[in-house]
């Protein structure tokens, strides 16, 4: 048998019905991974919309009546409420780290963190409540040191119990601007520890060391 | 959604492999009557087995045992058993033989296996050479299977490699049972269009005249039998795969012998693809861009999967302690797709194989657990290659 050579063909046609058939198997599992993100977002956005109703009653409850007896009501609320919001606000970070954040999201979980942030003032003041509410603004935009920063807070967090309320000025939301014209923010990292501005970095310790003091 | 370059990177891998992966099914669904189909060639042409040993006392009785039991005219085959400088009793196991088809060749070592391959080829007076491992033993009716897939254009054909069989192999023997069975029903896949790429060294059979036109074993490559089957395609030649040419061999009973022989395997054939870098071009049809451009791809894309893989690992904590649905994002749903396909093809090749041992946990152990196994092993052989460390046989 004598040897030959063989004749070489391209399968054009094979390779243009791969490509269509893997173009929809990938399209639809892109639109699937989408609606799943989706549902997702709008799981979060329910939960943020949830809590803040339950802050708005507590607000509504705090007007109504500030006796001692409703003071301690008051506070659980606060607390229960306080580590929900916490776990959200991880979920929405971890999110945004990983694969990025509808920023309306992000701008309705701030206004939670807001009304947080007031409400807690409120009690602290009618109540005698002595929480330690810590407010942490933050940039990507020219602020190497946030991300070390959220650090420090996360650990003075544990090792305090203070309320740590971080708010992302790159989002836009009005009550956040309004609250940082309070504290007349202009540079970041800045972080307002019961009411005194610090605007530069500052570490676990010396946090931790301010909110007890 | 967030597109950076590593995502897209992620993404573009995940296109290819879902490219590749329904290319392979599509190249069944249209060879499906003539995947199974035996050699139809009545071709009995005088065949010499060379047999490359070293150190080989315990096996290599039952390999000429098995060749010497096969169903082929005994004036028209001779066994070259090639010592290749054994400082054990191979030799004198060759020498009890006393058939006059057995040939006991005697060389110093040179280093690999290629050096005895073609000094049992110089040897030869067979039109056609069938190479076979020392620790591999042939079925019945194994050569004449072969040889009937000769034709005018095929200068080589592949057999059906499986796993020895024993009763107690162990897990990982077990996933490289299954590994070979795929691999058997990939390269009949491959062949149908052309692109078979390697003539593993259990056993392949190849027309004499192709040694005499484009060289024998290349004894620079640590993968000579991948080498040797990119040769025969950049002249021309058509390879066949034959998948009821069965021989069993030996393969690694733990995770250090398996990791050592795939890290040798896949630096030996990334530099063979590199070396053929060149058949990337239409005038090779299918092998050269599909077969080809794969087989490069695949060394490039690596690159980046590992820096995407490096990545990731720094979320893995994370993610323990979020909401697993919070990390789902449409490449995980591509992956899963993709996994589902990668089960389905495999069933389909265990079916087609006829394959009744593998149980259905193996078939996802292997899906799930090996194929990434493998993957790992190809990211330390890129890692060791582009570090430059030797290789040794």
């Amino acid at each position: 048998m004598e040897l030959k050579k063989t004749r070489r063909e391209i399968s054009w046609r094979l390779y243009a019905a791969a490509f269509i058939i893997s173009a929809i198997t990938f399209g639809i599992g892109m639109w699937a991974g989408l609606q799943i993100e989706k549902s997702v977002t709008e799981e979060l956005s329910m939960t943020v919309s949830r809590i803040d109703q339950q802050w708005i009653a507590l607000e509504t409850l705090m007007l109504m009546d500030s006796s001692p007896a409703f003071c301690d009501y008051l506070t659980q609320e606060m607390q229960s409420f306080d580590s929900e919001t916490f776990s959200l606000g991880q979920r929405i970070g971890y999110m945004e780290e990983k694969k990025g954040v509808d920023p309306s999201l992000k701008s309705e979980y701030m206004s939670l963190e807001v009304r947080d942030y007031l409400v807690a003032n409120k009690i602290n003041e009618k109540c005698g409540a002595n929480t330690s509410l810590v407010l942490y603004f933050v940039s990507s935009a020219n602020c190497p040191n946030c991300k070390e920063q959220g650090s420090q807070l996360t650990s003075a967090r544990e090792r305090t119990g203070a309320r740590v309320y971080t708010f992302d000025m790159d989002v836009k939301n009005s009550m956040v601007s309004a609250l940082a014209g309070m504290f007349n923010i202009n540079s970041y990292p800045s972080i307002v520890i019961d009411s005194k501005r610090h605007t530069e970095y500052i570490t676990a310790d010396r946090i931790v060391s301010e909110i007890k003091g | 959604m967030i597109l950076g370059p590593l995502r897209i990177a992620e993404y573009v891998m995940m296109f290819s492999v879902l490219f590749f992966t329904v290319v392979m099914l599509l190249i069944y669904l249209r060879n499906r009557e003539k995947i199974m189909r035996l050699g139809q060639k009545r071709y009995e042409p005088t065949v010499s087995v060379i047999i490359p040993a070293y150190n080989e006392e315990e096996t290599i009785k039952k390999t000429i045992d098995s060749l010497l039991e096969v169903d082929y005219p005994k004036s028209k085959i001779e066994i070259l058993v090639v010592d290749d400088g054994s400082m054990d009793r191979t030799a004198d196991v060759v020498r009890s033989f006393k058939d006059k088809r057995v040939v006991l060749l005697q060389k110093k070592n040179e280093g690999n296996a290629a050096f005895a391959k073609n000094y049992g080829i110089g040897h030869s007076k067979g039109e056609v050479i069938i190479t076979l491992d020392a620790d591999s033993w042939v079925a019945k009716d194994a050569i004449k299977k072969l040889l009937a897939h000769f034709d005018d254009d095929v200068a080589a054909v592949t057999s059906a490699v499986k796993v020895r069989e024993r009763g107690d192999l162990n897990f990982l023997e077990r996933l490289q049972r299954v590994e070979y069975l795929f691999t058997i029903f990939n390269r009949r896949l491959f062949a149908m269009i052309n692109g078979v790429y390697v003539t593993p060294g259990p056993l392949s059979a190849f027309r004499k005249a192709v040694f005499d036109e484009i060289g024998v074993f290349d004894t620079s490559t640590i993968m000579e039998d991948q080498e040797i089957a990119l040769r025969i395609q950049s002249a021309n030649y058509r390879i066949e795969s034959c998948m009821d040419a069965v021989v069993y061999t030996s393969v690694p009973h733990d995770f250090s012998s398996l990791m050592k022989q795939r890290i040798r395997w896949n630096r030996g054939g990334m530099r063979n693809v590199m070396k053929y870098a060149y058949m990337v071009n239409p005038k090779y049809g299918d092998f050269g861009m599909f077969v080809m451009v794969y087989s490069l791809a695949s060394i490039f894309l690596l690159l980046l999967i590992s820096a995407v893989v490096a990545v990731a690992m720094t979320k893995i904590a994370d993610v323990a302690y979020n909401d697993p649905l919070l990390a789902i994002e449409p490449i995980h749903v591509l992956s899963f797709i993709v996994l589902l396909l990668t089960i389905g093809w495999t069933v389909i090749a265990l079916r087609e194989i006829n394959d009744k041992k593998t149980k259905k946990r193996m078939v996802l152990a292997y899906t799930i657990l090996y194929c990434y196994l493998i993957t790992l092993f190809m990211f330390i052989a890129v890692f060791k290659e582009l570090k430059g460390e030797k290789q040794v046989w």
